[in-house]
């Protein structure tokens, strides 16, 4: 099948081998299994999964991420991925060709619109249908480019006053001189909601109306930013009296918006009030830049459209989707981990955290499902009588003769299709993860440009890959075994199911360190 | 009197108001007369009791995990697993996935095993346990009853009042919080009577009890201008002074539009201040005075250029936007040219 193939090829893995008879493919899968004359493609083909060594320091480096992930960390991550590959494999060749993430492509190289990491269908042979690529609506990509904070978002022009009011005004008393920053001290540091109030334009409005206030959320509105802020901030803040005050600015609560005062006077109480919250949460810059990372919407869609142009060449991948939205990142400098942090740059780091998980799209990761054999046939009957009036019923009614030796159980397609499918899920969802580790790099880039992730991203992706590969070669096995009896299967599909299984916790716990990684990048 | 004697007086005295005052001294005086090599019970019960005097300083807080290693060392299990349990509350009411979770389940079984410290270990669960807080720290209160632990039966009243919120029981929030108030006042304590006031204030801002809210952020807004604490002067007296302006109670908005010119100068929060300031104007517009109104945005406009966010600036320049749109450009022109004259005469 077209696309099967083709795909595999872009995940840089073998091609599947034509569907075995049963005679055939039983000794085969044991002898390799036995290790006897291992070729590098056979090896390859049969690598185990990732040793539970390498998934326990995954998870160890994750529970404890804000202590040891440096650049060194993520080193060693990557290694041990690498290594625990290699071990299982001595004397063979490990070198895998350069694998390559999602695509979308129909194999002739014309691109389809799905998602730009979905990679189509990864199991099956060539004599089966090619699915047919669900044709999604296109979404115009939102691409608001705020790279620069500078960007202005439109409004009611009802509400909004006549330009000449606030142009008269500009032209008395002069353009409005930015801040030197060696005046940024105290509450100062605290800049997320300036983005709100860089237009005068937007600032002054005709009246305060409290209809207007109703989901008043878009974050570069000179009150949305306010409340999208206490939103955040009333959900993921890590101090309770900040929580507190942060819910009332999200409401926000009507007492703080008198109508004599105007919108300017109800938007200046309300910053006011953001800065409180964020001095309140005791970060300093880090909890600044957590709360502006959590503002920044338009990492998502600026990853998804770079993906989308990515995708015609199959390179699917966090550092390439990034440089590809046009964002530059820096290698890490540390050469020693850091295990220790000050309280402070702990409370950004963690609100950052939240704040990456705030900006990007709830996506679990797949379940594999547990595989079923057929149940095995019923016990034979005691009672010599019943047993041939059931045998004679069974003959008459088309079913076997008495003579008939007894049904093998085997694998049954049906009964492996739904693992298969999660494994593709499971392939997908790593290409998304790249998507959204690059989003969140994207976010702290124009956060905080030139921080220290791009090493994250590189070794994240390889670990990434080679978790695809695993997840994809124990599909193959799987597939390949559909149809084989279960005495010659042994336990085989249990183990792929496992190594899937165990791919998958891999995985969830490598993204989840990557995000907390990069949001360490916001005081490193 | 003895040192053991004196350690159980100290155990007895609440952290709260002259109480407090009256345990750090006794605290600093005991540091000098135990001899940790002699009496290395009491060290730790004095580490254990300072701890719980500055929960939330990073200082005690190293100090507490240094004397557990040290108690773990000599034998001291009850001490120990005190110690594991309080640190694990401290950490995790901040950063609940950072509390080590085999450590905190060992101390809870210790605990629960030697039948002892009972409220510490329900409230170091109830940082981890989000869907379980609220009943592990009412078991907790029963438990708390001794006034030397009316500090902590604050702070867990005010967590429980967020467990009530997120639950959308108002009505039990706002009584957890009034309860906290009770206490805090009971001891006299103006930071912990500061923080819960307010609290409560914003709890009824939240359901739109204006009135009531306003009593309790009056008395805050006191309290926190008394204390010199900016940051809760700030935060009590920005919504003070949007209500009391909405009510028509100038002089008082006014004051504390005044003071929010101070504290938020001092804090450097300068949308503070520019909020200070077109409260003022406001007040100054509603008595009839459009040229000083205008004078008061303009003089502000002048004097914090560069000074400030360029985004604190155009608030007030919005606002004088809004001021032309409201009284006509001929007449603000007018108003504006003798504002103007006025503040280069000045």
């Amino acid at each position: 099948m077209a696309i099967s193939q083709e795909q595999r090829k872009k995940l840089g893995l073998p091609h599947q081998e034509a569907p075995q008879t049963d005679h055939d493919r039983t000794p085969d899968l044991e002898r390799v299994e036995e290790g006897q004359e291992i070729s590098a493609d056979a090896a390859e083909r049969l690598q185990p999964q990732m040793g539970n060594s390498a998934i326990q320091a995954l998870l160890a480096r994750t529970s404890s991420s804000t202590q040891s992930s440096t650049g060194t960390a993520e080193l060693d991550l990557a290694e041990e991925v690498g290594q625990s590959e290699e071990e299982d494999f001595e004397g063979g060749s490990l070198d895998m060709p350069n694998v390559e993430m999602g695509g979308g492509g129909d194999g002739d190289g014309n691109p389809i619109e799905i998602a730009p990491w979905e990679v189509g269908r990864l199991f099956g042979g060539d004599d089966d249908a090619p699915p047919k690529p669900t044709p999604k609506r296109k979404r115009k990509p939102v691409n608001r480019n705020f790279a620069d904070e500078e960007g202005a978002p439109t409004y009611d022009d009802e509400d909004l006053l006549p330009d000449d009011h606030i142009d008269h005004i500009e032209t008395r008393l002069g353009e409005t001189p930015r801040m030197r920053e060696e005046f940024r001290s105290g509450d100062a540091r605290y800049r997320a909601i300036e983005t709100g109030l860089l237009k005068p334009h937007a600032i002054g409005r005709r009246e305060l109306k409290p209809e207007s206030m109703v989901d008043r959320t878009d974050h570069l509105d000179p009150i949305g930013r306010s409340t999208a802020i206490g939103r955040f901030l009333g959900v993921s803040a890590n101090r309770s009296d900040t929580r507190a005050l942060a819910r009332s600015i999200a409401g926000p609560a009507s007492a703080l918006l008198p109508s004599t005062t105007g919108h300017a006077g109800a938007a200046a109480r309300l910053a006011s009030l953001v800065v409180c919250a964020e001095a309140s949460e005791e970060g300093g810059i880090p909890t600044d830049n957590a709360v502006r990372l959590a503002l920044c919407l338009d990492a998502w869609p600026s990853a998804i459209e770079a993906a989308g142009r990515l995708a015609k060449t199959g390179r699917v991948v966090a550092p390439e989707i990034v440089e590809a939205a046009g964002e530059s990142l820096e290698e890490t400098t540390l050469t020693e981990p850091r295990t220790h942090t000050t309280t402070e740059a702990l409370t950004g780091v963690k609100l950052g955290q939240k704040a990456l998980a705030s900006i990007l799209p709830e996506s679990p990761v797949p379940t594999i499902p547990s595989l079923e054999f057929a149940p095995p046939p019923a016990p034979p009957i005691q009672d010599s009588a019943l047993a041939a009036v059931d045998a004679l019923l069974e003959e008459y009614t088309g079913g076997r003769a008495p003579s008939d030796l007894p049904q093998e159980r085997r694998l049954q397609a049906d009964r492996v299709q739904p693992i298969l499918d999660a494994a593709t899920a499971l392939v997908n969802r790593m290409g998304q993860a790249q998507v959204e580790l690059a989003a969140a790099a994207i976010a702290l880039a124009r956060v905080r440009p030139g921080s220290p992730a791009r090493s994250t991203l590189v070794h994240a992706d390889q670990a990434m890959r080679e978790l695809a590969r695993s997840v994809v070669r124990h599909g193959d096995r799987l597939h390949r075994s559909t149809g084989a009896p279960l005495m010659a299967t042994n336990d085989l599909p249990s183990r792929s199911v496992q190594g899937m299984r165990e791919a998958a916790a891999a995985f969830d716990e490598l993204r989840q360190w990557s995000l907390n990684a990069i949001a360490e990048g916001l005081y490193r | 009197m003895n040192l053991q004697r004196e350690m159980e007086r100290l155990e007895a005295l609440p952290l709260l108001g002259t109480n407090r005052v009256k345990a750090q001294e006794l605290m600093d005086s005991l540091a000098l007369r135990i001899d940790p090599n002699a009496q290395p019970e009491l060290a730790l019960r004095l580490l254990i009791r300072r701890f719980e005097a500055s929960p939330t300083s990073s200082t005690t807080l190293a100090q507490l995990s240094t004397a557990e290693s040290w108690a773990a060392r000599d034998g001291f299990e009850h001490e120990r697993v005190r110690m594991q349990l309080l640190w694990c509350t401290s950490v995790g009411r901040q950063f609940p996935d950072a509390v080590p979770r085999t450590v905190l389940d060992e101390a809870v079984r210790a605990a629960q095993s030697m039948g002892t410290l009972e409220a510490e270990w329900r409230l170091a669960l109830a940082t981890v346990q989000p869907t379980n807080a609220s009943t592990l720290r009412l078991e907790a209160l029963d438990r708390l009853t001794s006034p030397a632990s009316d500090s902590v039966r604050i702070t867990v009243l005010l967590d429980l009042a967020e467990d009530k919120a997120r639950g959308s029981d108002h009505g039990g929030s706002l009584k957890a919080i009034q309860d906290a108030v009770n206490l805090a006042e009971q001891h006299k304590d103006p930071k912990a009577m500061c923080e819960s006031l307010t609290r409560l204030g914003y709890a009824l801002l939240n359901q739109g009890k204006h009135d009531l809210a306003t009593r309790h952020l009056q008395r805050a807004f006191e309290l926190a201008r008394s204390e010199e604490n900016d940051l809760a002067t700030v935060i009590t007296g920005t919504p003070l002074s949007a209500i009391l302006l909405e009510r028509g109670d100038m002089e008082q908005a006014g004051a504390i539009a005044d003071r929010l010119l101070i504290s938020g100068a001092r804090r450097a929060n300068w949308f503070a201040v520019v909020n200070g300031h077109i409260t003022r104007s406001a007040i100054l517009l509603a008595s009839d005075d459009p040229t000083a109104a205008i004078e008061r945005l303009v003089r502000a406009a002048v004097h914090l250029r560069e000074l400030v966010p360029a985004a604190a600036i155009n608030l007030l320049k919005g606002r004088l936007a809004e001021l032309r749109h409201t009284i006509g450009p001929a007449v603000f022109d007018d108003h504006y040219r003798t504002a103007v004259e006025r503040h280069r005469a000045s």
